[in-house]
This record gives structure tokens, C-alpha cells and sequence, in this order.
């Protein structure tokens, strides 16, 4: 554990976030580290998209956030989502929030809105979303609304690593995607482990999530109940019981 | 109506929908971005009209004062949110330094361009873009003091928000500008018969100044990263937010855009009309009919809309001149009718 | 003594009739003339804006039709100022009856857009129109008289203009707390909730709206014959943004918030009228500037207006007690309120056989069937995004089925509007929640009672719903105790927690008097406890013969309380039986729970 102190890219301290009177998310503590899968899994409303918005600082005006969010040791719990973003954090929503009268390669470009720094350009942060999901080079001026659900998400994935993130989150990627387009979009979250992007991955396919993962937390109405590395956690009889399913 | 007429009236009317199709561009921009239905963009036609024919008449712009006074106010502003805010972080000294020389040192540069050279003999481009050193700075002001602190509030906050600033600028235009209105020098003064036509040269400037801006707005919107920050916004507002492009970045953005187009559109108005502070309003509510039967949304349908409020209102001031103003609002309830049906639901909070 | 604030606020009103007797200079009774006018037409706003979510620019133009009418018919025809009052009344009720009608069911912003279009169009109307004067408008209106008594004082018609505010004032409160007045207070929640109430809310719209129309026409009416002339500049698109300005500093969703508005406005505008001038040395139009920039300021200090404010302050000192309360006793006639037949236990009541819902080229339902008899619990589950609320809103009727057919106790209700479809008895809950979270829980309960009551908003007004009411607000507390919410009957909705918020929905469609109901996710965000409660709630409800769709995503929560389950995945259903067949399904555990091989 003291090795994985060390390294922690990210790390929630007391981490709550309340909407007026209703708390969603209670002091929750979490610790990702570089070249990790880490993923949180829980049922519906269980405050999964609040500690995702929470730690982006992207929370609906009605929500207020509590506790310190650390990247790389430093507190970034007050700055704006630009700065959270040129540091190095970025969030693939629930809903993917394209910008869908735009084309595929305008959304893309638009990723790297913050990082407009010398000796990089554009060309290159494309070539390298294209080289990880050829389909989207072949689609790239079709506008982003007319593409199928697959598809958008891979554009919204795109279009976070354009920003180049050290901390990648993402929130239920595998919604409403067939099981073909699920297993691909997984495939390229475990390959983005290999270039040490950290990866905080909310699920409520729990099964798939605790493969790729190398640790997880589990979340039940705004409180972590269970905690380990994604093997153990797979075989917990909680877990298996309330999100695996009785066989196995 | 013989078509000499007609095509006399068609001149008419799709100038005034050129001018109309830059208002109603600027309204639909800046209420894409920021959910803002920009009222005040009428006394930009006014002050920017009134400007330039101060600096062809040699009298000193007195909008410049306005620019020092609201300047002063910006930065005031700031401080006091920097202040606000120390609980959290530290003093932003880089920020305020930038917006002491924003609000503070232009506007002070900008007093001393307007002594200290002779404005009277300058070429008319020179005393627009000068003009429009004015009115933009002033639009992004506007929106840091009146709107940014509350860029969250209902569509219905921010609009009485908006007419609180309309009868604030309308207020110190009077100040500033007096009750007289005036004009500015033409153009040109060409003009030529095609057929029965007189097609006279005012026209064609304003058509082709307007047809330049909506290309280079184009232009901007389709190929500049800045443009596509702003649709994005207009677009997914949570989405542009996660891939850093600010509200605030975006909506002084729009509201100096929208500035710069209301400066145009009254400089282009005004060789042949007489403009006072206070015209710009009726003007604006015109440009506001065509950004509606755009549906406040699209710019293509925006401009044409503006050319059928021009041709509307230029034949029926022919047939019907004292019901031209009748005519022209009540078109809209039709075609709100038909867009609303078009766009389909969506009343759900 | 402790004085309920109901009654000081209407001891504060009366203080407004004393104003002309005392010696104030003529000056302050024009004044206070205005603001009476004013607060005649924000009242109609407040009830329009900010209780029923529509935004209007256009008032003044209805204030302007009323002046205009009984300036017509008084100078040119010569007939009583009475009669000119009530063709205004009409004339302002057909005009906002047909704009409203064409209107109001524009959505989003389009609504206020239009406002300003038929405001402009009206006051160019009013200014080109030969017989009523151009722009010179009417002059020599005759003064007011009853009875042969001359009403033509300033101080006698500030009594008048009074007494309209008054009596609209009461009318407004009168209607608010009633059936028809929950049916307005629910229009702002947008459409879905308020017609799975049953509640018509286009019809209920377009009633706000000549409601509001008939308000400004009053006023405009007493401005004619109190100013004595008319012309179309008070009625502008100005004077229409300015009522609004009143209603929004006052706080635009509160009654008492409009004469609150209507004094801010006026008096500090009259104010700055007097006093900039000496300040500055010049004559100007400079207190513009000032009323704007204070605009502004306000805003940003109090974004929901003064009232709220002001309402705060006095809490501290005097704690409110509950506006509506539900009779203790069960009201006379109360057992002989109509409630449906209950279907023998085990008939079939639902029935979906190929429902298809398409939208463009994707199928979010394919071809589903399944039954629901009497009495019976089924669970519909599925992961995330297989077409479970799309289904829940084919039978609700909140979406027409593309192809298929749904049948309850019978008749088909795949192509009926939701509206229609709880009236046969489908009542259901919102997968968020949909209340009016200022609302006490008995009045957001009592929503549901729509369809149980006749009372028109007319004897709502009048007061001569009481009867109806008891019963009604009986009904809905009887409904709050037998979910178990007893405790919270005053409490405001929006201040419960979530878990007790969903219960609350269950008891006000419980009100609906159904045969089925139809619960959208009620689990999810409940904690542990929360759910416990909810299973029991179910549990009791089933016990007493209710049957219920359960649409969840929550496994755990319905293995133990459903008697079958069917199992949809991208919107085909995969599988159906007994809960412990489906936990043991392979199908089932592959869909549902997962897994990449």
C-alpha cells in the first residue's frame, strides 16, 4: 500500500456533495494511481455521477461539493474545470454530451480546446484518437448526431483524450451499447492502461468493470461499503450476491 | 403596381433585411451562448452611429466617456469578487493586472487617440474601426458587470436583467448624446438605371457589406477554433464546459461580437436615416422578428427571416404604410406557431 | 395575541384604505393610484408567470384593449362607463381566448417571443386605428358615477381601484387553494405530471392566460376613466416589460409578492423622478439609468424577488402555520364519493401483445408482450438502456406504440394520452421525482385528487367549493396515512428526503383511485432503510388488492416482492417467470448482469 501512497494521481479526501437539502455523496475516500483501472460500482443513484462530477469539478449549480480533491498532492478542489483540465483530469459523461451539429473531427479538435501549447498540434492528437479508433478517421465530417451509440461514445472518449489526460474518467461507458461494442470499448480502456493513463471507471455492468479494473470500490447510496483489488472483489459474496448475480 | 415599383420596393426591402439579418445574427449568437435575449443590442446601433458622426462632424466621442466610467466599474468589479473569493484562493494578481489594463489603460488610451488626433479628415473605414475600438470593449464590459455574476439564473432573470442594462445605456445616452439625433455622410454617391431601376450605390454598400460580414461570420463559425468554441457552447453547454471552453470565456466572446454587429449595422443605417440615442430600439426589435422566425437558433433561417421582414415591411408601407408595423409583428404568431411545432417538445423543466 | 399571517397580511391591506383620509398631498394619492393599477395587471402576471410558467410580455396590450373599449364606447357611442367595463371584460377574453389558444401551447421560449410580437402588433393597432384616434388617442372620457354619485375624485377612485385589487386579490387566493388551483400551481412542472394527473393542461393554460388578459383589462378600464383620456403610448412593449419587472422584483411566484412589486417599482421610480434632479443640477430622463442599474443590483442580491425576503424575516418572528389543512372527520358524503370496482383477483387487467415503439430508425421496444392480472406484483427489469422507460411510457401514455397493441380491462390504451389512460385507473410515479417543492405534502398529494372532484374555477373563486374541497383534502390526508407519511401532512415536499419523497408520489397517484399502478424505478437512490419501507409499502398495497408494475433496475429489491418478472434487454424481452427462475437464468445472467468474453 505505502508504494501505491507514493504515486496516487488522484485522491479524494472527505469527499461529499450534497444538492440542497438531499446529500448524494457522503466523505467518501478514493486513490487512483498512474497506469491504474480503477472502477466504482453501485446501484442507480448510489452518487456514482456525483463523485465523477465532483472530483472534474463540473457538479450542476444546485450541487455543492465538500472535501479535497488531490492531484498529483495538490488540492484542486476550488479550480475551475479549465484548470482541473489543463492539469491533466478529464470526463467522458453519462450522456456524452456531444456537440451533435458539429462533425466527428470538429468535436475531436474541440477536445484539445485547453491545450494549445508550442510543439504540439493538432494533426498529431488526431492521428493518434484515429490510430486507436479507426472508424471514427473514416467518419470523421459526418456530424456527431447521426452517429450510432457506439460510435458517440467513442467520439466522447476521443474527444477527452484530445485534452492528452493523466486521469481519464468515465461514466457508465457501456450504456445503452450492444455487447460487441461494449467488449470494444473496454478493450480500449485496458489498452489506455499501457500508455499510463490512469483510468477511473464508473460501472453499473459490474461484472465487465471488475475485469478490466485492478481495484474497486463499491458504492451504495453516497457511502463506499466495500473496498479491494478487483479480483477479490469479484469473488466477495456481497458483491456476487448483489451486483454479480447468485450463480458463481 | 407596375415593377418599376415593385423592384423600387424590393430594393428597399432587402437592404433594411440586410441590415436587420446583422441584428438578428448577433441576437441569435448571444442568446445560443448565453441564454440572454440581448435588448441592449439597440443602443449599440445608436451610440455607434452617433460616434462615427461625431468624429466626421470633429466633435470629441463622447462615448468614450462612457467606456472610462464603465471601465472603472469592470474593474471595481473584479476586485471585488477577487476579494470575495480570497477565502478559497489567493489573490489572483495576473488576472487583475490584465483587467486593470482592459478596463483601466485602454480606455484611457483610447481618450487620448480621441484628443489628440484629427479625426475629422479620416477616411470613413478608419473612423469605424475606431469607433469600434469603443463599443466592443464596452459590450464585454456590459457583460462582465451585469450578467457574468448570475450566468446561471432563469432565461426570465437574465431578460429582466437585460432591460434593467437597456434603460441603464438608454438612460446615459440622453446624458451623453443629448435628444438631437443626426446622419452621417454617404457612402457614395454613385447610382445607375438598370432598366426602370435606379439602383442607387447606399444599397449596394450595405448589401455588400452585409453579405461580406455574413461570409467572414461564416468564416469565423466554420473554420476558427474560436467560432467553433462558441457553437459548441451554443450547442452542449455541459459538453464545451468539460473540454475547458468557460462560460465567461464564451460569453464575452458573443457580447462583443454582438457589439461590433450593432455598431456595424448602425453605421450603415445611418447615411441615409437620422439616428438618435434612442432609435436603435424599434431598429433592433426588427432584427429581433427575423432571429424569432429563426427560432433563436439558426442563422441561416435568421437571415432570411430578416430579408422577409424587409420586404414585408417595405411593400406593405406601400399598400397599407400606416399598418406596416401591425403587419410586421403579427406575422410572427403564424410562423412561432409553425417553428414551435417544427422543433417539437421540449417544455419539460 | 397571536394573529395567523394570513389574517395580518390582509390587516396590512387594509391600511391602504385609510391612505386617502389622511392630509397627504394629492401627489402621493396619484401615486398610490398607479400602484393600484399596476398591481392589478402583476396580479394577473404573477398568477400567469410565476405560478404557471408563462412568461408574458404582452399584458399591457390587454390593458390597453380594456382602455380603449370603454373609451369607444363612452365618447362615440355615448353608452355607460359600466357597460364599457363589461364589453372590455368580454373583448379582452375573446382576444386572450383566441391569442391564448395559438399561444400557449408554443413551446420553451417561443411563448414569450410571441408575447412581444401580439404586444407590438396590438399597441400599433391602437395607434393607427382611425376611430380610436391615431396616435392622439381618445380625450374627454366621462368620469366614473354610481348610483348618480360622482366617482370622479382622485381620492374616491384611489378607494375604487383599491376595492378591484382587493376583490382580485381574494378571487386570486380563493382559486389558488382549491382544485383547480393545484391543477395551475402543477402547469409549472411542466406537462407529463400534471396530465398523469388528468389534469387538461392546455385548457388550464389558456384559462391563466384570459384570467390574467381579464386583470389587465380591469385596470386598463379604471386608468381610462381615471385619467379621463387614452392613447396607445402606456400600453407599449415598454409598459408590458415593466409589469413584468414589478412581478419579478416583487417575487414572481407569490400573490402578495405583486403589490409588493407594484410599490418597489412606483415609488422608487416617482422617487428618483423628484430627487435626481436635484442631485444633478438638470432635467433628464436620468432616473432611467439609476432604475436600471438598481434593477440589476436587486437581481443579483434576491434573484427570487422581495417577497421571499420579506416572508423570511417575518417566519422568525411568527412561525407560519399550514395554509391547507384537511379536516379532521371524514366530511359528510365523503363515503359516497364514486370509486372504481376493484376487478376480481387473478382477472387478466393488462394486456401488451407486440408493442413497438420506434423513434426514426432506432426500435427502443420491439414487438413486447406480456400480462398483468389482479392482484399481482411484476417486476420489469433490465440493464440500463433496454427500452424499460420507453415501455413504462407506452402504457402510461405519455408515448403513442408504433405498432401493437396495449390492452387495460379491455379496451385498447396503446394510442390514448395519458390523460385519458388514468382516468380508466392507471395511476404511477416519476422515476424523478415531480413535485411542486413548495407545496406541503397534502397539496401536492392532493393533486392526484383531480379526477375525484367536479369544482370549476369559477366556485373555486367564490368560495363555494368548500364542501368538494373537505372532501378532497380528506381523501388525499387519508392517502398520506396509509403510506405512512402522517407525520409530514405540512410539511413542504421539497424538503423531505428522497426515499419519503417517492412514497409521497405513490400516495398522490393513489389518489387517482387505480386499479394498477405503475411504479418507474421507485428504488432507486433509496438507502436501505428507505427501501425496506418501500418493499413494505408495496407489500400492504398488494394485501389490500392493488396490482403493480415495478420497472427496476434494482435485482435485489425485486426478488423478494414480486410474484414474476420479465426481463428486457435492447428492447426485447429475454425472459419471464417466477423471480427464482429468473435469478437462474442463463440468458438473464449474461444480458443483464454481463460480462465480456
Amino acid at each position: 500500500m505505502s508504494a501505491d501512497n507514493a504515486n496516487a494521481v488522484l485522491e479524494t479526501r472527505n469527499l461529499s456533495v450534497r444538492y440542497g437539502k438531499v446529500e448524494a455523496l457522503r466523505a467518501t475516500n478514493l486513490r487512483l494511481c498512474a497506469g491504474q483501472i480503477v472502477t466504482v460500482i453501485g446501484p442507480n443513484g448510489a452518487g456514482k455521477s456525483s463523485l465523477l462530477n465532483a472530483i472534474m469539478g463540473a457538479l450542476p449549480t444546485n450541487g455543492q461539493a465538500e472535501g479535497e480533491v488531490l492531484y498529483q498532492g495538490h488540492d484542486v478542489s476550488h479550480h475551475a474545470i479549465e484548470l482541473r483540465l489543463g492539469k491533466g483530469l478529464a470526463l467522458v459523461p453519462e450522456k456524452r454530451e456531444l456537440f451533435t451539429s458539429m462533425s466527428v473531427e470538429d468535436n475531436l479538435v474541440l477536445g484539445a480546446y485547453r491545450r494549445r501549447k508550442a510543439g504540439w498540434s493538432y494533426r498529431d492528437g488526431l492521428e493518434r484518437i484515429y490510430a486507436i479508433f479507426p472508424r471514427l478517421k473514416e467518419r470523421r465530417h459526418q456530424l456527431a448526431g447521426t452517429m450510432s451509440g457506439g460510435e458517440r461514445q467513442m467520439v466522447a472518449i476521443g474527444r477527452a483524450l484530445m485534452s492528452d489526460p493523466k486521469v481519464l474518467m468515465l461514466d457508465e461507458p457501456s450504456l445503452g451499447l450492444a455487447p460487441r461494442v461494449m467488449a470494444e470499448v473496454f478493450h480500449v480502456i485496458s489498452h489506455l492502461r499501457d500508455s499510463g493513463v490512469a483510468t477511473l471507471l464508473i460501472e453499473q455492468n459490474s461484472r465487465a468493470a471488475l475485469q478490466v479494473s485492478d481495484y474497486g470500490y463499491v458504492l451504495e447510496v453516497g457511502d463506499v461499503t466495500l473496498e479491494g483489488p478487483a479480483a477479490d472483489l469479484a469473488k466477495n459474496p456481497k458483491v456476487i450476491e448483489a451486483y454479480l448475480g447468485a450463480k458463481h | 403596381m407596375d415593377f418599376g415599383i415593385f423592384a423600387v420596393l424590393a430594393q428597399d426591402g432587402i437592404t433594411n433585411g440586410a441590415v436587420y439579418a446583422l441584428l438578428a445574427m448577433a441576437l441569435v449568437l448571444v442568446f445560443s451562448v448565453t441564454r440572454i435575449i440581448f435588448l441592449p443590442q439597440g443602443e449599440f446601433i445608436g451610440f455607434g452611429a452617433l460616434t462615427v458622426a461625431a468624429l466626421q462632424s470633429g466633435q470629441f466621442p463622447r462615448l468614450v466617456w462612457m467606456l472610462m466610467a464603465v471601465g472603472v466599474l469592470t474593474f471595481l468589479v473584479e476586485i471585488g469578487s477577487a476579494l470575495r473569493q480570497r477565502r478559497y484562493k489567493p489573490l489572483p494578481r495576473r488576472h487583475l493586472m490584465w483587467s486593470g489594463i482592459e478596463n483601466l489603460a485602454y480606455p484611457t488610451l483610447v481618450w487620448v487617440l480621441a484628443r489628440g488626433l484629427e479625426w475629422q479628415g479620416m477616411p470613413m473605414v478608419v473612423q469605424i474601426l475606431f469607433t469600434l475600438g469603443i463599443t466592443v470593449p464596452l459590450g464585454i464590459m456590459l457583460y462582465r458587470v451585469a450578467f457574468q455574476p448570475m450566468a446561471e439564473a432563469s432565461v426570465l432573470v437574465l431578460l429582466i436583467v437585460a432591460v434593467g442594462v437597456h434603460f441603464a445605456m438608454l438612460g446615459m445616452g440622453l446624458f451623453i448624446f443629448g435628444p438631437e439625433g443626426s446622419t452621417t455622410q454617404a457612402f457614395t454617391d454613385w447610382s445607375a438605371e438598370i432598366g426602370a431601376l435606379l439602383v442607387s450605390g447606399q444599397s449596394v454598400v450595405v448589401l455588400g457589406v452585409s453579405a461580406c460580414l455574413i461570409a467572414l461570420l461564416y468564416l469565423f463559425f466554420d473554420r476558427s477554433l474560436y467560432g467553433k468554441a462558441l457553437r459548441a457552447t451554443a450547442v452542449n453547454r455541459k459538453g464545451a464546459q468539460l473540454v475547458g471552453i468557460g462560460t465567461t470565456q464564451a460569453g464575452r466572446m458573443a457580447f462583443g461580437l454582438a457589439a461590433a454587429l450593432g455598431t456595424l449595422a448602425g453605421t450603415l443605417i445611418a447615411p441615409l436615416n437620422t439616428v438618435g440615442y434612442d432609435t436603435g430600439f424599434v431598429v433592433a426589435l426588427k432584427g429581433f422578428v427575423a432571429a424569432i422566425v429563426g427560432g433563436l437558433a439558426s442563422y441561416p433561417l435568421a437571415a432570411a427571416g430578416a430579408v422577409l421582414v424587409g420586404l414585408l415591411e417595405s411593400y406593405s408601407s406601400f399598400w397599407a404604410s400606416a399598418y406596416k408595423e401591425v403587419i410586421v409583428f403579427t406575422l410572427i404568431i403564424p410562423v412561432l406557431a409553425w417553428r414551435s411545432l417544427v422543433s417539437g417538445h421540449g417544455d419539460e423543466e | 395575541m397571536k394573529i395567523s399571517t394570513k389574517k395580518l397580511q390582509w390587516l396590512m391591506f387594509g391600511w391602504f384604505f385609510l391612505f386617502p383620509f389622511l392630509p397627504v398631498p394629492g401627489y402621493w394619492i396619484t401615486i398610490g393610484n398607479y400602484i393600484g393599477l399596476y398591481s392589478i395587471v402583476t396580479l394577473g402576471l404573477v398568477l400567469l408567470t410565476g405560478i404557471g410558467g408563462l412568461t408574458s410580455f404582452g399584458q399591457a396590450a390587454f390593458v390597453g384593449l380594456g382602455a380603449y373599449t370603454t373609451g369607444y364606447l363612452s365618447i362615440s357611442l355615448g353608452l355607460s362607463p359600466w357597460l364599457g367595463l363589461l364589453t372590455g371584460l368580454v373583448v379582452s377574453a375573446l382576444a386572450a381566448g383566441l391569442i391564448g389558444s395559438v399561444t400557449v401551447r408554443l413551446s420553451g421560449h417561443f411563448l414569450p417571443l410571441a408575447t412581444i410580437a401580439w404586444g407590438l402588433s396590438l399597441f400599433y393597432l391602437f395607434g393607427t386605428l382611425e376611430f380610436l384616434g391615431k396616435y392622439d388617442g381618445l380625450s374627454g372620457i366621462p368620469p366614473l358615477s354610481l348610483f348618480g354619485i360622482d366617482l370622479s375624485a382622485p381620492r374616491v377612485m384611489y378607494g375604487l381601484i383599491w376595492f378591484c385589487l382587493g376583490g382580485c386579490l381574494w378571487l386570486v387566493l380563493n382559486l389558488l387553494n382549491s382544485r383547480p388551483g393545484r391543477a395551475i400551481r402543477a402547469l409549472a412542472k411542466g406537462k407529463t405530471m400534471p396530465e398523469a394527473m388528468g389534469i387538461h393542461t392546455a385548457q388550464y393554460k389558456i384559462l391563466i392566460f384570459v384570467l390574467a388578459a381579464l386583470m389587465a383589462s380591469l385596470s386598463g378600464w379604471l386608468y381610462a376613466h381615471l385619467q379621463r383620456s387614452v392613447s396607445a403610448t402606456p400600453f407599449g412593449l415598454h409598459m408590458g416589460i415593466e409589469y413584468l419587472f414589478m412581478a419579478v422584483v416583487g417575487g414572481v411566484g407569490h400573490v402578495w409578492g405583486a403589490i409588493l412589486g407594484a410599490v418597489m417599482m412606483t415609488g422608487l421610480k416617482s422617487q428618483l423622478q423628484d430627487l435626481l434632479p436635484l442631485l444633478l443640477g438638470s432635467q433628464g430622463n436620468f432616473e432611467i439609468v439609476v432604475f436600471g442599474v438598481l434593477i440589476v443590483l436587486l437581481l443579483l442580491w434576491a434573484p427570487d424577488g422581495l417577497w421571499p425576503r420579506v416572508a423570511a424575516v417575518w417566519a422568525r418572528f411568527n412561525p407560519p402555520e399550514p395554509e391547507v389543512v384537511a379536516p379532521a372527520i371524514a366530511p359528510d358524503g365523503y363515503g359516497d364519493m364514486a370509486r372504481r370496482a376493484k376487478p376480481a383477483a387473478g382477472s387478466l387487467i393488462l394486456e401488451i401483445s407486440e408493442a413497438r415503439k420506434q423513434f426514426g430508425g432506432l426500435v427502443a421496444v420491439k414487438d413486447m408482450s406480456f400480462e398483468i392480472h389482479a392482484g399481482e406484483v411484476v417486476g420489469l427489469i433490465g440493464p440500463n438502456g433496454a427500452g424499460k422507460s420507453t415501455m413504462f411510457n407506452l402504457v402510461t401514455g405519455v408515448l403513442p406504440a408504433s405498432s401493437g397493441e396495449i390492452r387495460f380491462l379491455g379496451e385498447r390504451i396503446d394510442q390514448l394520452g395519458a390523460r385519458r389512460i388514468v382516468k380508466m385507473g392507471i395511476g404511477r410515479s416519476f422515476q424523478h421525482v415531480h413535485l411542486v417543492p413548495h407545496l406541503s405534502v397534502l397539496e401536492n398529494v392532493a393533486m392526484g385528487a383531480h379526477l375525484r372532484g367536479k369544482t370549476s374555477p369559477l366556485s373555486a373563486a367564490l368560495r363555494m367549493d368548500r364542501h368538494e374541497e373537505a372532501q378532497l383534502l380528506f381523501l388525499a390526508a387519508e392517502q398520506i396515512r396509509r403510506v405512512g407519511l402522517g407525520d409530514y401532512m405540512h410539511t413542504p415536499a421539497g424538503s423531505l428526503a428522497l426515499g419519503q419523497q417517492r412514497i409521497l408520489e405513490i400516495a398522490r397517484a393513489l389518489c387517482t383511485d387505480p386499479v394498477l399502478l405503475l411504479l418507474d424505478e421507485p428504488a432507486a437512490g433509496l438507502r436501505l432503510k428507505e427501501k425496506e419501507a418501500l418493499a413494505d409499502l408495496i407489500r400492504q398495497l398488494k394485501g389490500e388488492g392493488m396490482s403493480v408494475l415495478l420497472v427496476e433496475h434494482d435485482m435485489d429489491f425485486v426478488m423478494g416482492l414480486t410474484d414474476r418478472l420479465v426481463v428486457m434487454e435492447f428492447g426485447s424481452k429475454i425472459a419471464e417467470g417466477l423471480p427464482a427462475e429468473i435469478q437462474n437464468n442463463e440468458a438473464v445472467l449474461a444480458a443483464y448482469l454481463g460480462g465480456i468474453e
